[in-house]
């Protein structure tokens, strides 16, 4: 079953046009990264399948359906989304802003019940996070705050989750901790996750399936061999790259080589 | 400890009201008051003063501190930025100017209609520039503030070119003061204020989702590009009629709600009548010191809020500044 589906989408900011005639189909379950050089649209086309953007040409179609045509807040119950960078200007308690993970499923004015609270604390708890409930957001960490974020979008129960590299600030424990605990999330509950990942290593080992863009289009996609090809990397990238079997997973590992090695020979 | 701050916010409030009452050219004890109010004979002089005259400028005061604490409020949560409020979005200026035409036009009476206008003028023309491109919510605040020097300072050309004479007039309308309101404006302005406060307390979790950023409000089901302008046109029309009570009272929009933030927490369910209360009775005191420090002259409470209210808010910054971050 398709969960997401781009029909030649085309989208940027005003007049300028950042991807360019994207399609691709991803399965109900799959884990999907967004690979690509910096300013290759990575974040744009999240941006547009989370309607951020909203002038763009082509269709994206959610479970079938136009996301056009899905009204805001059942998209946000089916929906959620992890912008990069994201800076909470406010101390809002790590409480408070699992709750409005909750309110596209509140009616009306009211209050969350205790059905959101307690799909609130037994998310907190499974993430370790039951012990910062009454912190403020701005006191903790920068791997605990992308740890709340993380616990804010499962909260909200969502069919498909889309992050913008959300392990972007993170050191390598908190890196494997963050992709681990989605992992269980996509395994248990068959949760979709589209991500844009910047470290190559960490698309290889945890997606499914890759997708590679550069200056707006889709290079290649499938799956991380199929993707992770020294070949196109260093066409992409502009850089000498060496690429070998990660020791355990046999997954594509990618080794950066600096120019001054040049004259080395290669694989 | 929230609780606690609350019951303060509270209290202060109920004490505002007393020190309003009892201060003036003449001190009334709090016993005095009772005795006036609920003994006859109703038809004393004392009396008079209390309900004809101090009480309805506590009202006036109330109604002015409350509806500049919320606009702010709002605005530093739909914007996501903790120097949001109106006088920083241009209305001040906007206001001004209509203030500058209605002293020039020579009939006291329209100044709060024109102040009003000004306002919600100046608000719409924000909207409208604001629609022409999509703007992140800092390229609003600049926006804003570019508006209100030229609105303010075309204001103060208007003033000096035809009405110099009258320039202390203008003076008092931009510097604040709750001498001058119209009876009218203040038997008009609740019946919006009110409803106007009770309807962004229902609709305190949008602002929460708000005050996370566009990028995250419409996964959490809020489409913020609709609902932007309806909170800003709201803030507009709410300032205007604070504004034509009470002239420009700065300086309560922005420095409320982050004494209120710091004593409640930051969920709207809470700031929103804890502002209401606090930005009111802050400004019923900055009245009471106002028309009481240097007896029988009369300070615009604009001067007292901003002076002491900031030497309050640069106190509250030292002491949790390390804790908090803006």
């Amino acid at each position: 079953m398709v969960v997401l589906e781009f029909k030649n989408v085309s989208a940027g900011y005003g007049k300028n046009i950042i991807i360019h005639n994207i399609s691709f189909q991803m399965k109900k379950g799959r884990f999907l990264g967004i690979i690509g050089p910096n300013g290759s649209g990575k974040s744009t086309l999240l941006k547009t399948a989370t309607k951020v953007i909203k002038h763009y040409t082509g269709t994206i179609l959610f479970n079938g359906a136009n996301i056009k045509n899905i009204p805001v807040k059942e998209f946000a119950q089916n929906i959620s989304f992890l912008p990069s960078d994201i800076e909470i200007a406010y101390p809002y308690t790590v409480k408070e802003l699992l709750l409005m993970a909750r309110y596209p499923f509140i009616s009306g004015f009211r209050s969350p019940a205790s059905k959101d609270i307690a799909i609130v604390n037994s998310i907190a708890k499974q993430m370790g996070l039951a012990q910062f409930m009454n912190r403020t957001i701005l006191e903790m960490s920068e791997g605990e705050k992308q740890r709340v974020l993380l616990a804010q979008c499962l909260v909200q129960e969502p069919r498909l989750v889309i992050f913008d590299e959300p392990t972007a600030h993170l050191d390598i424990g908190y890196q494997f901790s963050f992709l681990d605990l989605l992992k269980q999330y996509q395994e248990h509950s068959s949760l979709s996750i589209l991500a844009v990942l910047h470290d190559l290593n960490l698309a290889s080992q945890y997606c499914d399936e890759l997708i590679l863009l550069n200056e707006g289009s889709v290079v290649i996609s499938g799956d991380p061999q199929q993707v992770l090809q020294y070949k196109i990397l260093e066409e992409v990238y502009h850089t000498n790259v060496l690429v070998y079997p990660h020791p355990i997973s046999g997954k594509p590992y990618v080794f950066g080589v600096p120019a001054s090695w040049k004259n080395l020979t290669k694989k | 400890m929230k609780k606690i701050s609350f019951l303060a916010i509270f209290l202060f409030a109920a004490a505002s009201v007393i020190i309003g009452l009892s201060s003036g050219t003449e001190n009334y004890p709090l016993t005095k008051i009772i005795k006036i109010l609920f003994n006859p004979p109703y038809n004393t002089f004392e009396r008079t003063i209390l309900l004809q005259i101090r009480l309805p400028r506590i009202w006036c005061g109330f109604l002015t501190g409350s509806g500049l604490a919320v606009s702010g409020l709002i605005l530093q949560a739909i914007l996501k930025n903790p120097l949001a409020e109106s006088y920083t979005l241009g209305v001040s200026g906007g206001a001004s100017l209509g203030i500058a035409f209605g002293i020039v036009s020579g009939h006291m009476m329209v100044v709060p209609v024109f102040a009003f206008a000004g306002s919600v003028v100046s608000t719409f023309i924000l909207l409208l520039i604001a629609s022409l491109r999509k703007m992140s919510s800092g390229t609003l605040l600049l926006l804003g503030i570019m508006l209100n020097f030229i609105f303010s300072s075309f204001s103060l050309l208007i003033i000096t070119l035809l009405q110099k004479e009258r320039f202390m007039e203008a003076v008092v309308w931009f510097m604040g003061n709750l001498s001058s309101y119209h009876p009218e404006t203040l038997k008009s302005a609740p019946l919006f204020l009110i409803p106007a406060y009770l309807i962004t307390w229902l609709y305190w979790k949008q602002l929460n989702i708000f005050s996370l950023g566009e990028e995250k409000a419409i996964t959490l089901g809020i489409d913020p590009e609709k609902k932007r302008y309806m909170w800003l046109t709201l803030t507009g029309l709410i300032t205007g009629y604070c504004v034509s009570l009470a002239g420009l009272v700065g300086f309560v929009g922005l420095v409320i709600p982050h004494t209120v933030r710091i004593l409640v927490g930051t969920d709207h369910k809470k700031t929103i009548p804890a502002a209401i209360l606090a930005g009111g009775s802050f400004l019923i005191i900055a009245d009471t010191l106002a028309r009481t420090i240097v007896k029988p002259i009369e300070i615009p409470v604009g001067v007292i809020s901003g002076f002491f209210g900031g030497i309050f808010f640069v106190l509250i910054l030292l002491k949790t500044s390390r804790r908090q971050k803006w």
